[in-house]
C-alpha cells in the first residue's frame, strides 16, 4: 500500500498535560477542589473534577459516564482493567517529548486539544470553571511556544459562566496566541441557539478565532440507557450530539448573523454530515417562508462557507464529500493509529485512492488555511 | 412548479414503488367505527379554536394538522408555504389522502406503481397512554386501512399501526388480526421513552412477528422523539433535522439489546429516517464492538453491521448522501418512498428526485433501492 509522502497536519491532536497542573496554578479558592489526578482510583489513576465522582483515565468519555452510573455494565468495565494493569497517567509531556514525538510520527503539525483539560466541561460551577479553563490556556499558549510553527493552540472557554465572562477569557486566550476555541456539545449554560451567545460569536468572529465543540468527557450524558446492551447503545449513540450544536447554529441564524465566524464539530467523523446538511435543505426549501429567524441562504451554503469537522478514518465520509465538501473534511489523528500501521500509511490506504488534491485539502491544505499553518 | 425540481435532468424512467407514503384519516373515523364504548373518547380531526384543525387523541396534547398532509398542494405548486397553522381538514386534504381511487390519480400524477401506507393521525396512537383505548383505537385503524388498500391490492400495501402501552401479547394478537385482513408489516413509533426497544419484554413481539413473517416499521413522527425538548430560534427545524438521529438510538438499542441475534428471521424498518447517516453510525458501531464486545451483556458474536445487513432496511425520499454509502450498508436494505402527502417527501415530484439522488448511479443498484426491495419485503407484484 505504501506510504503518503505529502505534508501532514492533524486538525486534533491530544495533549498530556502535567497532571498537577492545576493543583499548581489554580487561583487560591480554588486550590482545595483544583482538578487534579488521583492514583487511588478504583482501576487505577482518575480525574478529579469539583462536585463530580473520580473519572477513571482509562475511561474515556462515555465510558467514564457509564461508569459514574454504576449500571451492571458498568461492574462489567471493571473486568477489562486488571489489578496488575491498573492505569497510570504518568507525568504528562513536555513540548520537547511532544515535538520529538511528532518528528517519529512523521506529521508536519498539530491542532492541540486537552486530555484531562476536557473534563473541566463537566463541571457546573462556572466560576470554577473559568479559574480552571485559565490556568489550562495559559499553560497551553507556554507549550505550543517552544515551536509555534508545528503546534497550534485551542483555548478551553467556561460554557457554565456569564457570556461576558466567556468572551473575557476568548479575548485572553486570542492575546496568549491561541488560535480557536472549543466549547463543549453539551453542558453550557445556555443552549447554541440562544442569542445571548451573540456576544461571543460576535467577539470570535472580530479576534479571528475558529470556535469547535468537542466531545469529551460529556459525551452521551444525556441518553442514559439503562437495560440489555446499554453500553453498546451508549457508546455507538453518543458522538451525534454534535448534530445538535449543527442544528442550532445555523437555524438559530448565528451563522448567517456572523458570516465571518468559523465553527468546527471535533470528534464525531464527517460520515453523517452529507445526508443531514441535505435534510437541512430540504426543509429550508419548503419551509423558510414562516421559520424564524428567516435564513437568507440554503443551510447547506452555510455548513460550506463556515463549518468543518474532523475524522480519522471515516469512509462514509470520504464517499459523499461531493456533498459535505472536500474543504470542510480535515483528517485528524483522533482516535490514533494502530501499532501495526504508522499514520502516513493509514493516509495512504484511507484516503490515497482520492484525487491528488482533495487528498491534499483534507490532510493538511484545510488545517493549514484554518489554522495559520504556514504551507 | 416548484422551483427545487424545475432545472433538473430527465425524471426517472423506470417502474418506481413507495415504501413509505401515508393516509390521513377522516376525521370521524374512529368516533364512527370504534367500539361504542370509547366513542365519546375517540381519536378525532376537529377544529378547536381558529388556528385550524387538530388531531385529538385521548391522554395527548392535540397536535396540528399542519405536517400530515394540508401542505402538500403549496410545495406541489411552489407556493411559498405562509404558516405552519390555520389549515382545515376539509380545505386542505387532497381526496386522495382517504379516498382509494382518488389515491390511483395521485399516484399517476407521481408516477408510482404502488405505494406502502403508514398513518396520519395513527402516527401518534402510542401518545394515549390507555391501553385498552389504544388497542381499540388501533384495531379501528387497522380494519379501516385494510378495506382502503383492498380496494386496489396490488397497488396498496397497508401497515398495521400497533399498541405499545399494557400487554405486548395483545399488540402481538392484533399484528396476527391484521395479517389476516391482508395488511402486510406492523408499525411501531421510533421512541417508546417508556419501554426502550432494547428491553427483553419485546420479545415476545418479535417473536411472533418473526412467526408471521411480517417486518416491523419504526416510523418517526411518534410525537417522542428526544428532540422535541428544544425551544428558541428555529427550534421546529432543530427538533426536525436534529431528530434523525433517535433512529440511530433505537437501531443501537435493538442491536446491542440483541434482539436480531435473537430473532434471526426478523425484519425491522427504519422508516423515514433517512439513510445516509447508516454506514457512519455502523462503522462507528463497528469499532466500539471490536474493542468491547468481550465483556459486553448481551455478547454478539458478530459487529452491529452484521445484524443491520441481515434484520434491517430502512426508507429515504431525498438523501443522495445515502445512495453514495450503499456499498457500505448494501443496497438491498435500502428503500425509496415518496412520503406523500408531507413537505419532507417529495410528491409530486418524485421521478425528479430519483433522477437526482440517482444519478450515476448503477441501473441494477437503482433499481433494488426503488422498485425491487418493496417488492421483495411488502408483496408487490412483480412487473
Amino acid at each position: 500500500m505504501g506510504e503518503y509522502r505529502g505534508r501532514l497536519l492533524s486538525a486534533q491532536s491530544q495533549v498530556m498535560e502535567p497532571p498537577h497542573l492545576w493543583q499548581e496554578r489554580i487561583d487560591p479558592p480554588w486550590q482545595a477542589e483544583a482538578p487534579r489526578v488521583d492514583v487511588h482510583g478504583e482501576y487505577g489513576d482518575q480525574l478529579l473534577i469539583k462536585g463530580a465522582a473520580g473519572l477513571p483515565l482509562h475511561l474515556s468519555g462515555a465510558f467514564a459516564q457509564l461508569h459514574l452510573k454504576s449500571t451492571a455494565d458498568a461492574l462489567k468495565i471493571s473486568q477489562i482493567a486488571e489489578p496488575a494493569a491498573l492505569f497510570r497517567y504518568g507525568n504528562g509531556e513536555t513540548p520537547q517529548q511532544r515535538l520529538q514525538r511528532q518528528a517519529d510520527q512523521q506529521l508536519d503539525g498539530e491542532v492541540l486539544y486537552p486530555t484531562l483539560g476536557s473534563a473541566i466541561f463537566t463541571a457546573d460551577d462556572g466560576l470554577y470553571q473559568h479559574a480552571a479553563c485559565r490556568v489550562y490556556n495559559t499553560w497551553l499558549a507556554e507549550f505550543v511556544s517552544h515551536d509555534p510553527t508545528r503546534l497550534k493552540a485551542m483555548a478551553l472557554l467556561p460554557a457554565r459562566t456569564e457570556i461576558d465572562a466567556i468572551a473575557d477569557e476568548a479575548r485572553r486566550a486570542a492575546a496568549l496566541g491561541h488560535v480557536g476555541v472549543i466549547l463543549p456539545a453539551r453542558n453550557a449554560l445556555l443552549p447554541y441557539n440562544a442569542p445571548q451567545w451573540d456576544l461571543l460569536w460576535g467577539e470570535l468572529e472580530s479576534l479571528g478565532l475558529i470556535c469547535v465543540f468537542h466531545l469529551g468527557a460529556e459525551e452521551g450524558a444525556a441518553l442514559s440507557p439503562t437495560g440489555p446492551g446499554a453500553s453498546g447503545i451508549l457508546l455507538s449513540s453518543g458522538k451525534y450530539e454534535l448534530n445538535e450544536v449543527l442544528q442550532m447554529l445555523v437555524w438559530g441564524g448565528a451563522a448567517m448573523r456572523y458570516p465571518g465566524m468559523c465553527w468546527g464539530l471535533v470528534g464525531s467523523g464527517t460520515g453523517w454530515l452529507a445526508t443531514q446538511v441535505n435534510l437541512m435543505d430540504h426543509w429550508w426549501n419548503d419551509h423558510k417562508g414562516w421559520m424564524e429567524p428567516r435564513l437568507q441562504k440554503a443551510p447547506s451554503l452555510y455548513w460550506l462557507s463556515q463549518f468543518h469537522a474532523t475524522f480519522n478514518e471515516d469512509p462514509p465520509g470520504v464517499a459523499t464529500r461531493e456533498i459535505s465538501g472536500v474543504g470542510n473534511q480535515l483528517w485528524s489523528v483522533e482516535g490514533g493509529n494502530s501499532d501495526a500501521e504508522t499514520f502516513r500509511a493509514q493516509v495512504a490506504r484511507t484516503l490515497g485512492h482520492l484525487p491528488a488534491d482533495a487528498l491534499d485539502q483534507m490532510v493538511h491544505g484545510n488545517t493549514a488555511r484554518l489554522f495559520g499553518f504556514v504551507e | 412548479m416548484n422551483e427545487r425540481y424545475d432545472n433538473q435532468q430527465t425524471p426517472y424512467q423506470q417502474r418506481i414503488l413507495s415504501a413509505d407514503s401515508h393516509i390521513v384519516e377522516r376525521p370521524d373515523l374512529w368516533t364512527r367505527r370504534m367500539d361504542v364504548k370509547w366513542r365519546d373518547r375517540a381519536p378525532r380531526i376537529e377544529s378547536l379554536d381558529d388556528s385550524g384543525d387538530y388531531f385529538v387523541i385521548d391522554g395527548m396534547r392535540p397536535r396540528p394538522l399542519a405536517f400530515e398532509g394540508p401542505m402538500a398542494d403549496l410545495k406541489a405548486e411552489g407556493i411559498e408555504i405562509p404558516s405552519p397553522k390555520g389549515y382545515k381538514y376539509d380545505e386542505s386534504i387532497r381526496p386522495g389522502c382517504y379516498d382509494p381511487d382518488e389515491r390511483m390519480k395521485d399516484q399517476d400524477i407521481d408516477g408510482v406503481s404502488g405505494e406502502l401506507i403508514y398513518p396520519g393521525l395513527g402516527l401518534f396512537m402510542s401518545l394515549a397512554p390507555d391501553a385498552d383505548y389504544q388497542l381499540a383505537a388501533c384495531r379501528t385503524y387497522n380494519d379501516w386501512l385494510a378495506e382502503f388498500c383492498g380496494a386496489y391490492p396490488d397497488r396498496l400495501k397497508g401497515m398495521a399501526i400497533l399498541p405499545t402501552v399494557g400487554d405486548l401479547k395483545a399488540a402481538a394478537d392484533e399484528a396476527a388480526r391484521a395479517q389476516k385482513l391482508g395488511l402486510v408489516g406492523a408499525m411501531l413509533p421510533v421512541v417508546v421513552p417508556d419501554r426502550p426497544f432494547n428491553l427483553a419484554e419485546w420479545d415476545l413481539l418479535w417473536q411472533r412477528l418473526e412467526s408471521l413473517q411480517m417486518p416491523c416499521s419504526l416510523h418517526v413522527g411518534g410525537g417522542q422523539e428526544t428532540f422535541g425538548r428544544f425551544r428558541g430560534p428555529g427550534a421546529g427545524a432543530i427538533i426536525v433535522c436534529g431528530g434523525r438521529f433517535d433512529f440511530n438510538i433505537t437501531l443501537q438499542q435493538l442491536i446491542w439489546g440483541g434482539a436480531p441475534m435473537r430473532f434471526p428471521g426478523m425484519k425491522w424498518v427504519i422508516t423515514e429516517g433517512g439513510i445516509g447517516w447508516i454506514a457512519a453510525a455502523l462503522d462507528y458501531a463497528d469499532q466500539q464492538w471490536s474493542a468491547n464486545a468481550a465483556w459486553m451483556d448481551p455478547k454478539l458474536p458478530e459487529p452491529p453491521s452484521y445484524y443491520y445487513k441481515r434484520n434491517f432496511a430502512a426508507t429515504f425520499e431525498d438523501d443522495r448522501a445515502g445512495v453514495l454509502t450503499r456499498d457500505f450498508v448494501l443496497a438491498d436494505t435500502l428503500l425509496w418512498g415518496s412520503d406523500y402527502p408531507h413537505t419532507e417527501g417529495v410528491w409530486p415530484f418524485s421521478r425528479k428526485q430519483i433522477a437526482y439522488d440517482f444519478d450515476g448511479i448503477p441501473g441494477k443498484d437503482t433499481r433494488k433501492m426503488v422498485h425491487d426491495n418493496a417488492v421483495n419485503l411488502f408483496g408487490f407484484p412483480v412487473e
